[in-house]
């Protein structure tokens, strides 16, 4: 009989970012990036361990941002022909490399690489990840959470709750769009909680969220099983916090596993590395030099000079630390089962996308971790947030603490110098969008369809992540531009409702261009 | 004489092939030339091959010495350079120890309860205080390829950002136990109304703690008075306070007192350590959705934020429930502190764990997949 679980949680998520303006646009890359590196390799994971019969529960959240460009045909078109250039680089790089064995060995491992995503892709998965990741919560295997719809920092929309029901209800309906069920959970953006967020999750019928540790720790009174059981929140919604022991033993910059030395080095890619003639057909058209993915060292140390990746160390140290991290969780539930009395749930969140983009090898890491905690030992179990709680309904009563998981634990990362004057846009378009629902919606279609885009301008520019781009101080110029763009279009189009003269071609320029979720319910921004 | 090792590998070969292993390397023989010559001719040239290749070996070794030594000289100015930075560092902390000093003068000074006539307090600049990020996260002349300068975006007309909407509103947000953020904004007309009442024609932003009273404008327990530069719509205020409630207001000196132009609603910081209460539990079936419970609840709920501690007195009480439910709760061992240590302060450590795993691989990602990075190292 099992002690205790492990609840391991990714969180996938990437702005909306989708620009058929442009034949090709650099932060699109973000995303492509993302399906070659994380999201087909943990679906080709999924894949394997469901076949071999393994039994293993991830949590995943899925944002509606990313799930939105997941279903955009432009997109899927565009990563299809953005893979076809890698399979045409890694073919010519296994002439390049003939008499560089070490690294024509790597070439050719790229390129059956990228020739088995294109299968994936586009032969088994028709383009339609959504509906992969789909089949394996349907199977039982894994439970996707939502998070706000297009991952707006909650505690700074506070004063209009109508802001923060329209993030958490067009997140529900998008959700139930693409995966045919109710989230049950969600992952609040940034973790960013503030007293009261659960009044809205409780109309979406939302039953738990996660805190980073201190929003639980901090909550009132502080909870006895510390963060090694989910706590309720007065309004009933359920609460669960961060282990830091196992977050930091994958993600510590110092002692964290992706800074082994045999894995590969993230920095190195041939997109900087070549001739700038032989690999100008494979950057951004501009010239401008990107990476390819195609990586051929290893970290080798704290050095320039670095030594060929060899696959098989890499995974073989995959599997080692794979080995220690499932030994650290047997001794750390054992030890937690013996000293609370209860069997104690860990919960261990990461960012998906630095699974297998950051850390190459990470999704085999998974994959090995699945496959030992389901043959090797019989301390623990992995689980989903909603089994815990329907297998333990009982739990304390928490009044949670404001908190995020940004650096210092609050909300300095979104309100800093380099961010804060994106708020008085925002809150006024957020009061704007109250009086278009309130005050102007229903009366003539045109006008309506004209709000229904007034709403997503809004929800976009309200993407935490361009405050957080604009704090650390890169892509600053596109974060910017994409969250003025997003509210001078709203504006445009409050303006013309109000003096009833809306531009029907220009709007449907602005639909074509920002065409996250189609259908959007004016009646939350009431 | 021993045979050189050049020209050892060539003796088993035919004339012909001698010749055309010459014509490949360019030697100059003719077909008259005898076998031996033709060897000596290409021995002269591997020997000179393996001369150059010894001067180049030469070469990389003095190189690479030359390099050990810029190495070690470019250490030496790094740790030069981590000299200055710690004796920058130490500046800053003896002016944050002076800031800190400061705000401790202030908070005796100013943390009075205020009385009718307003009296002239320390205005303090606007400090923030951030840590130093570690450098070297990315090494930067990897990325000097490409011209951004030709990467063009698509204009659409749509104009710029206004300065100010003219209107009246004040925001405010408790952003960490120790900082408080606001912005507020003003029409010309209200600006030009409150000047004229008031006595030095200046604007102050004015910061209360109203923790445990009913702020009415003259009670508060103390407060901070800042005078607003002119064009500054935002404020940092270093309130340092975990726990305690806040209002922030713009207003005008007159010879009344303050005249409030603007009055924020109550904020209150966030906590910054654990806290002991009486500890309640409540059994709430994942299955049921939380609208039936409500319903069971019926109108003995006033609040749905009250819902789990009166299902949980309910419970206590043994009442009669449409689900099964634990009884007796349980009550619960407080180990919090044998696992976090005394008044949490193993959470703090902790703090600082979030911060170094996911702010530094997400900027990494930022960083390495943008456009702006390339700019910016250019």
């Amino acid at each position: 009989m099992e002690k205790g679980y492990l609840a391991i949680l990714l969180h996938a998520h990437l702005p909306f970012v989708r620009h058929p303006e442009y034949d090709e646009f650099l932060e699109e890359d973000w995303f492509y990036e993302a399906i070659s590196e994380t999201y087909l390799p943990l679906l080709d994971v999924f894949e394997g361990l469901a076949n071999d019969g393994v039994g293993f529960h991830l949590n995943l959240t899925i944002s509606p941002s990313l799930a939105s460009m997941m279903n955009d045909e432009l997109l899927r078109n565009r990563y299809l022909k953005h893979l076809y250039r890698l399979i045409d680089l890694t073919g010519k790089e296994i002439d390049r490399t003939r008499h560089q064995p070490e690294f024509n060995a790597l070439a050719w491992f790229y390129h059956t690489r990228f020739q088995r995503l294109r299968y994936l892709f586009e032969e088994k998965y028709h383009k339609d990840l959504i509906a992969q990741f789909r089949r394996f919560q349907d199977a039982g295997y894994i439970e996707i959470l939502t998070v706000g719809a297009t991952h707006g920092f909650l505690p700074l929309m506070e004063d209009h709750p109508w802001a923060v029901r329209a993030q958490i209800l067009t997140a529900r309906d998008y959700h139930r769009k693409c995966f045919g069920r109710d989230p049950k959970g969600i992952w609040l953006p940034e973790c960013a909680y503030f007293n009261g967020v659960e009044r809205f999750l409780f109309e979406a019928d939302i039953r738990y969220f996660i805190l980073d540790t201190h929003g639980l720790l901090y909550g009132k009174p502080a909870p006895v099983y510390g963060v090694y059981a989910p706590i309720f929140t007065p309004y009933g919604v359920a609460a669960y916090g961060r282990d830091p022991e196992s977050s930091k033993q994958v993600w510590s910059a110092e002692e964290g596993y992706p800074g082994d030395f045999d894995y590969r080095e993230f920095y190195r890619d041939v997109g900087f590395d070549l001739d700038y003639d032989y690999i100008k057909p494979y950057i951004h058209p501009d010239g401008i030099r990107i990476f390819t993915g195609v990586k051929y060292y290893r970290i080798t140390g704290k050095t320039k000079h670095k030594q060929p990746y060899n696959r098989d160390a890499a995974l073989n140290k995959a599997a080692i630390h794979a080995g220690n991290f499932m030994f650290n969780r047997e001794r750390q539930i054992e030890y937690l089962n013996s000293k609370l009395g209860i069997k104690p749930i860990v919960l261990a969140p990461y960012d998906a996308e630095l699974f297998g983009h950051w850390w190459f090898e990470g999704p085999e890491f998974l994959n090995y971790l699945f496959r030992k905690i389901y043959y090797d030992q019989n301390i623990f179990k992995t689980i989903t947030l909603s089994e815990y709680l329907r297998r333990f309904p009982t739990q304390q009563i928490v009044n949670p603490a404001r908190s995020s998981w940004g650096n210092k634990g609050y909300y300095e990362v979104w309100v800093e110098g380099s961010n804060a004057w994106i708020y008085p846009h925002l809150h006024m378009a957020e009061k704007r969008m109250n009086e278009l629902a309130n005050n102007f919606y229903g009366k003539n279609d045109i006008e309506n369809r004209a709000i229904r885009q007034a709403a997503r301008e809004l929800l976009l520019a309200q993407s935490s992540d361009w405050a957080f781009i604009m704090k650390t101080g890169t892509a600053v110029e596109y974060a910017r531009k994409r969250f003025t763009d997003h509210i001078l279009r709203f504006t445009r189009i409050y303006n013309e409702v109000k003096s009833h003269s809306v531009n029907l071609d220009w709007l449907k320029s602005v639909e074509e261009r920002d065409n996250i979720f189609p259908d959007i319910n004016v009646e939350y921004f009431k | 004489m021993p045979r050189k090792k050049s020209t050892t590998n060539l003796i088993g070969r035919t004339k012909e092939e001698l010749l055309r292993l010459a014509k490949k390397f360019k030697v100059e023989v003719s077909s008259s030339m005898t076998k031996e010559q033709i060897i000596k001719m290409l021995g002269n040239l591997a020997d000179k091959a393996e001369d150059a290749t010894k001067k180049a070996k030469t070469q990389i070794e003095k190189t690479k010495e030359l390099a050990k030594e810029k190495i070690k000289q470019s250490r030496k100015k790094a740790a030069e350079q981590i000299e200055k930075t710690k004796k920058i560092a130490k500046k800053v902390e003896s002016v944050s120890k002076g800031i800190k000093k400061s705000v401790d003068v202030f908070k005796k000074a100013s943390f009075t309860k205020p009385k009718g006539e307003p009296e002239a307090r320390i205005v303090l600049e606007k400090v923030e205080v951030r840590p130093v990020h570690g450098t070297g996260e990315v090494e930067p002349s990897k990325y000097d390829m490409g011209d951004m300068s030709r990467r063009k975006f698509v204009e659409e007309a749509l104009g710029t950002l206004p300065e100010s909407y003219e209107v009246d509103t004040i925001y405010v947000v408790p952003r960490d136990p120790e900082w408080i953020f606001c912005y507020w904004d003003l029409s010309r007309e209200t600006v030009r109304h409150y000047l004229t009442q008031s006595v030095d024609n200046k604007l102050y932003i004015k910061i209360n703690d109203v923790t445990d009273v009913i702020y009415d404008g003259g009670n508060a327990n103390r407060y901070l008075l800042y005078e607003i530069p002119y064009g500054t719509r935002n404020w940092y205020a270093f309130v340092d306070a975990p726990e305690r409630d806040f209002v922030v207001e713009i207003v005008v000196k007159s010879r009344y007192g303050f005249l409030p132009i603007l009055r924020s609603k109550t904020v209150r910081m966030p906590p910054a350590s654990m806290s002991h209460g009486e500890v309640a539990f409540v059994t709430i079936p994942f299955d049921i959705p939380l609208v039936r419970i409500k319903e069971i609840l019926g109108p003995r709920l006033k609040d749905i934020s009250e819902l789990a501690y009166l299902l949980s007195k309910l419970q206590r009480e043994q009442r009669e429930l449409p689900f099964p439910y634990i009884s007796p709760l349980p009550e619960g061992a407080v180990l919090i502190e044998e696992l976090w240590g005394p008044n949490g302060e193993g959470v703090r450590r902790y703090l600082k764990g979030s911060e170094e795993i996911l702010e530094r691989l997400r900027r990494s990602l930022v960083w390495n997949l943008s456009s702006d990075s390339v700019i910016k190292e250019r």
